[in-house]
């Protein structure tokens, strides 16, 4: 062999470096918990090597999940006249294709007229031209104008499971690992260089090398626990909606943030809003932002050229509606058309149940019977602009273009608390809307596992509210309460399988319910593990009674009404939880 | 270079074991169970369950109507009629062994299950609109959990160090399984399990104990005859013979070569365990006409030379080059003026027999039938077997000189390389025999990962027509690429390039076989778009199919080249 001829004290100098070098990672292992998680134990049964192949691995592994889901009923399976979800994205696909762009917005509001913006018209109109020519749907009529209605053909069905994952693939799953990738890259690696630097080179770089390692691994596992969040995929893929193509979307606007490309940040948000007006509930964050980035940092030109971006992209992608009009007037008649289906104000508060301030104070407040619709409108603008307002206010006095890493920190926070007080207090939410605020918690995960691969040493474990491994139980305990907000609409369509596997799997994977695991903080920390242990207890009683037993008579939505109430706690303490980490970042 | 490591969870719950003795015995049985489980061999399958448990109500074949009709017929007939039923066309056709299996299922089948019909006797057109989803679910968790008792015959092994733990996992995880068991439904993963805890008791050198784990196997499903000459051979010269003070004087000195005692107990442990298999058939005094029915159910020899869809194998090569021939002479016939050809060779007569052919079967989508060939001199059995046998007999033949575990492991690989290739009837099912030893062995040398990669790519592929519905088209390419990149790439770092391989290597045919295996995936959906397409109305059906078979058989054969040279060849590999 080639090693044995080289001299031995060198051989000992790098058996003595290994040895050096584990004994760094084991001192990181040691303090963090999710270095023992099963995801870390599985890619730990792999060479190094592997871990090269990591950004095609984990799409591909994203992906399977996506399809294996898919194999589930869909929203609206089997349920005439109306259907469902499935329907409906089905029947915009059949209409985009078969009618002239002016008629897209006109076109019988009975049966699932399309009332979304006009990227995702565009969109549906593309997918429906590979569905027609490329998938032979011209032979079999998936797509035929009105006769196709309800048409529920497996291979229609495998198709539309199919355009869910072409449109993943191309927005969502590169824009989840680049942030991975260049989020890491942005918060920890520049801080090492700094550090390196500073401290005596060698020992620096020793370290270093030994975290690339960890480093490394933490991509893997960052980039699944990104794809692999239950709610979007159970909403996707099962339920059968595009919300990953809007989410990924405003994950290109914050990564680009992060960059501190503003214009392209702007294009891509303008393009989600675009795409699901739904995204504008992170609208008012981003506008803060972008706002004191520039303006109040005495950046005119920039400001000036994210307006004119901003401006310019909606003109490009509503120009066309206006364009291909006989006459101006129709022109504008058609724009007004599609503005006035996209927000339809004459809807109620809330539709069905949401675990919302709304849904849940209806119990003792009859708001629909003591205020009008126009009143309700007014108070529930009012209720979100206050509970939104401490996120912008955040954002408005912490951020400054010198304090870059802490305010994309910020960023990540403020999103979330700015999107889940829509979901509390907007009007006309509906229960998917909490894939929104999960978005940004979901980006924090890697927030924290990169924050612990800090060079100088494992944080302590002092401070409570900074602690990696509490942070990160939390987060996954934001992310099975969201989960658990969606088992009504869950069970409805008969997603039992899909919703529980998911669950499991995401858990089992980032090792979400070891709760003794978690090291340091001592008694603290107990007692915020019996209380995480008695709210999931309650949540499983919840489904379990949801499950196998009927509720009484008199009150059939018993277990939903608890399921929105125990979920509207959850997510008031994660509000909370929100305020207090932007307070102290 | 291998790192060591050892087994730190085991030694553990060991030491808990000895401390905490004044605990009850729940607790020790509770580390115990711990000590089973936590192994990272264990999240890793765990892991492909979730996966797995996703396809529960997904596509499932015929196979899965065949065990369910199995279950009731262990659970409503008395034993005497498990082999004679015929109420459904599903009858038993596995050894008794495995009828065995069914029949503790059937007998665990919970109430609910049973009452969804899952148990119910009755014809096959009736039975899919009787029985319900929890019957589905149920025989799908079987499946899932029986595969436990493979995770269980490869978990010691995995203990021992990184390298056996990439070769466990990448069994367990076998993309193979999970088409066959997990969409297409059987129960090979637990077979398998069988198998391989005999070829690990080889590498132990407890051969009684891998002598009576084949024989159980054998007991649950013959297939594993392909197999039988190479373990036969192997037990022989390792078990019963003893050449190491052979001195030749006389013929009766060979007489002393032979190790009576292992003799007389390797026989008495085989020959027990197929007598305990078939003990209670004897017992309610099954005679010889009733084994030799049983016997007709194992081995149906009224099939054809070719399965439905073609197995990458000799003959499906052959049956290409006599489809091509067929359309061929059919072209010729059409264009008159070739006078020439005319004179050489009389066509007519050809066309008649095609004729007569055609209305009789048709090679590719036909039933279970005897396959004729239009223009190709017909395949009697005798020459099948006749090919089977010897080039067996090649792969066996070293393993007398020179017996080791590598050398047997390398000879059962192409022991079921040849039956494979040149064998009766053989299922697509069947390259899981070559693909599962040659796993043992790839991690031996560098130069044997091209074979490897080229017969578990090719391997994995054609087994993508069995399932055909558009829902799995993705899971199944996902699943085998993710599980090809994954061991591929980990099985070429940790692979030891032994003795100046570099050298050696013939590195234009690793450009070429990588070159192959990439080109899958253009075959897989060219073929998926035949499929959708259809062209001239379902006429050209069987065109896909073949695309597959041909394509496949290349990369199996290729591999079997390749082995088979290095097998003969390369006196440094074997040592």
């Amino acid at each position: 062999m080639v090693n044995s001829k080289k001299p031995i004290v060198e051989v000992a100098e790098r058996e003595a470096a290994t040895k050096k070098k584990q004994h760094i990672q084991k001192n990181y292992k040691n303090k963090y918990y999710f270095f023992e998680t099963n995801i870390y134990k599985i890619l730990e049964c792999f060479p190094k090597k592997l871990l090269s192949w990591d950004i095609l691995l984990v799409t591909l592994i994203a992906l399977l999940i996506r399809f294996c889901v898919g194999i589930g009923a869909y929203s609206g399976y089997n349920d005439p006249p109306k259907f469902g979800d499935f329907e409906a994205q089905r029947h915009w696909l059949e209409l985009t294709l078969n009618l002239p762009m002016k008629d897209w917005y006109f076109y019988d509001p009975s049966h699932w007229g399309l009332d979304y913006p006009i990227l995702t018209a565009y969109h549906s109109l593309s997918l429906a031209y590979i569905g027609e020519y490329l998938f032979g749907g011209k032979n079999r009529g998936w797509f035929a104008l009105d006769s196709s209605r309800g048409n529920e053909d497996p291979n229609l069905k495998s198709f539309m499971r199919f355009t869910v994952c072409l449109t993943d693939i191309v927005i969502y799953i590169p824009a989840a690992l680049w942030f991975v990738k260049k989020h890491s890259i942005s918060t920890s690696e520049k801080q090492n260089i700094l550090n390196t630097k500073a401290k005596k080179l060698e020992t620096g770089s020793l370290q270093s090398r030994a975290l690339s390692h960890l480093k490394q691994l933490s991509h893997f596992s960052n980039g699944l626990i990104i794809l692999l969040q239950p709610s979007l995929l159970i909403i996707d893929h099962g339920h059968f909606q595009y919300n990953g193509c809007m989410l990924g979307l405003v994950l290109l606007t914050v990564n680009n943030i992060i960059d501190n490309k503003l214009v392209s940040a702007c294009i891509f948000f303008v393009a989600s809003l675009c795409f699901k007006q739904m995204s504008l509930y992170f609208a008012p964050v981003i506008f803060v932002y972008l706002l004191k980035q520039t303006l109040l940092s005495w950046r005119i030109i920039e400001f000036v050229s994210i307006g004119v971006s901003t401006v310019a992209t909606f003109i490009v992608l509503y120009f066309p509606l206006y364009f291909f009009n006989q006459t101006n007037e129709l022109g504008l008649q058609t724009l007004k058309q599609s503005f006035l289906r996209v927000f339809p104000f004459n809807r109620g508060l809330f539709e069905g149940k949401v675990a919302n301030f709304w849904c849940v104070s209806n119990l003792f407040i009859k708001h629909r019977t003591i205020f009008s619709n126009e009143q309700l409108q007014l108070q529930s603008l009012v209720l979100t602009l206050l509970a939104a307002s401490p996120a912008c206010l955040m954002v408005l006095i912490k951020v400054s273009p010198k304090r870059y890493s802490k305010s994309k920190e910020l960023l990540l926070y403020a999103l979330g608390s700015c999107s889940l007080s829509f979901y509390l207090f907007a009007f006309q939410v509906h229960e998917k809307s909490i894939l929104l605020p999960m978005l940004p918690m979901t980006l924090l995960f890697v927030v924290n596992n990169n924050k612990s691969l800090k060079l100088d040493g494992p944080i302590s474990q002092a401070s409570l509210l900074n602690s990696p491994n509490l942070t990160y139980q939390l987060l996954i305990f934001f992310e099975n309460a969201a989960l658990f907000s969606l088992w009504p609409l869950m069970k409805q369509e008969g997603l039992h399988l899909q919703f529980f596997l998911l669950g499991i799997m995401y858990n089992w994977l980032i090792g979400g319910f070891s709760f003794f695991a978690y090291k340091g903080l001592g008694k603290i920390n107990k007692y915020i593990q019996y209380v995480l242990i008695s709210v999931y207890s309650t949540m499983f009683l919840n489904l379990a009674l949801d499950l196998y037993m009927q509720p009484p008579a008199i009150l059939p939505d018993l277990w939903v009404v608890l399921n929105c109430a125990i979920s509207f706690g959850c997510f008031v303490f994660m509000w909370l939880w929100l305020l207090l980490k932007m307070w102290y970042v | 270079m291998l790192i060591c490591i050892s087994s730190p969870k085991k030694h553990t719950a060991d030491s808990t074991f000895n401390s905490e003795h004044m605990k009850s015995l729940l607790c020790n049985s509770f580390h115990r169970v711990r000590s089973l489980v936590d192994t990272p061999l264990f999240k890793l399958w765990v892991f492909s369950v979730f996966i797995k448990l996703f396809l529960v109500y997904g596509y499932r074949s015929t196979d899965f109507e065949v065990h369910r009709n199995w279950l009731s017929i262990t659970y409503q007939l008395p034993l005497k009629q498990w082999y004679y039923d015929t109420t459904n066309i599903w009858t038993l056709d596995y050894p008794p062994l495995f009828a065995y299996f069914e029949y503790i299922l059937s007998h665990i089948t919970p109430k609910p299950v049973i009452n969804d019909h899952c148990l119910d006797l009755m014809a096959e057109n009736v039975s899919s609109e009787i029985y319900g989803s929890l019957t589905v679910f149920w025989q799908r968790i079987t499946v899932i959990l029986s595969e436990f008792g493979l995770y269980l015959s490869l978990r010691s092994y995995s203990l021992t160090d990184k390298t056996s733990l990439l070769v466990c996992s990448s069994i367990l995880l076998n993309p193979g399984f999970f088409i066959l068991d997990h969409i297409h439904f059987q129960y090979n993963g637990f077979l398998f399990g069988l198998f391989i805890s005999s070829i690990i008791a080889v590498k132990e050198e407890k051969y009684l104990k891998s002598a009576f784990m084949f024989s159980v196997s054998l007991c649950f499903k013959h297939i594993y005859l392909y197999l039988a000459p190479c373990y036969f051979v192997f037990l022989l010269r390792a078990y019963c013979l003893n050449f190491e003070h052979f001195e030749f004087k006389t013929y009766l000195s060979l007489i002393k070569i032979i190790q009576w005692k292992n003799l007389i107990k390797l026989a008495a442990v085989v020959l027990s365990t197929f007598f305990a298999a078939f003990l209670p058939f004897i017992y309610i005094g099954y005679g010889i006409d009733d084994f030799k029915q049983i016997l007709s159910r194992l081995f149906p020899f009224s099939r054809g030379l070719t399965h439905a869809y073609w197995a990458p194998n000799l003959w499906a090569i052959y049956s290409t080059l006599d489809k091509f021939l067929t359309i061929l002479v059919l072209y010729l016939n059409k264009v008159k003026y070739i006078g020439a050809v005319r004179q050489i060779v009389d066509i007519s007569q050809l066309i008649e027999q095609i004729k007569l052919n055609e209305n009789e079967n048709n090679g590719s989508k036909g039933l279970v039938s005897d396959v004729t060939f239009n223009i190709l001199p017909q395949i009697p059995p005798k020459i099948t077997f006749a090919l089977t046998l010897f080039y067996q007999l090649l792969a066996v033949l070293p393993l007398f000189f020179n017996c080791n575990f590598n050398r047997f492991i390398g000879s059962l690989t192409l022991c079921g390389f040849s039956s494979y290739l040149f064998g009766w009837h053989v299922h697509e099912k069947a390259i899981m025999l070559i693909i599962i030893p040659f796993t043992f062995l790839v991690v031996l040398d560098r130069r044997l990962l091209t074979p490897y990669m080229l017969l578990s790519s090719s391997g994995i592929v054609s087994l993508f027509p069995l399932l055909f519905t558009s829902q799995d088209f993705m899971i199944k390419i996902l699943y085998s690429l993710i599980w090809m990149i994954l061991y591929f790439v980990s099985i070429s770092e940790v692979s030891e390039m032994n003795y100046f391989g570099q050298d050696r290597r013939v590195w234009f045919f690793d450009r070429l076989a990588m070159i192959y295996i990439v080109c899958l995936l253009p075959i897989i959906i060219i073929s998926g778009i035949l499929d959708v397409f259809k062209f001239g109305n379902g006429h050209y059906e069987f065109l896909s199919l073949m695309l597959y078979s041909c394509y496949c058989s290349v990369g199996v054969f290729t591999s079997w080249i390749g082995l088979s040279w290095l097998y003969n060849f390369d006196e440094p590999l074997w040592l």
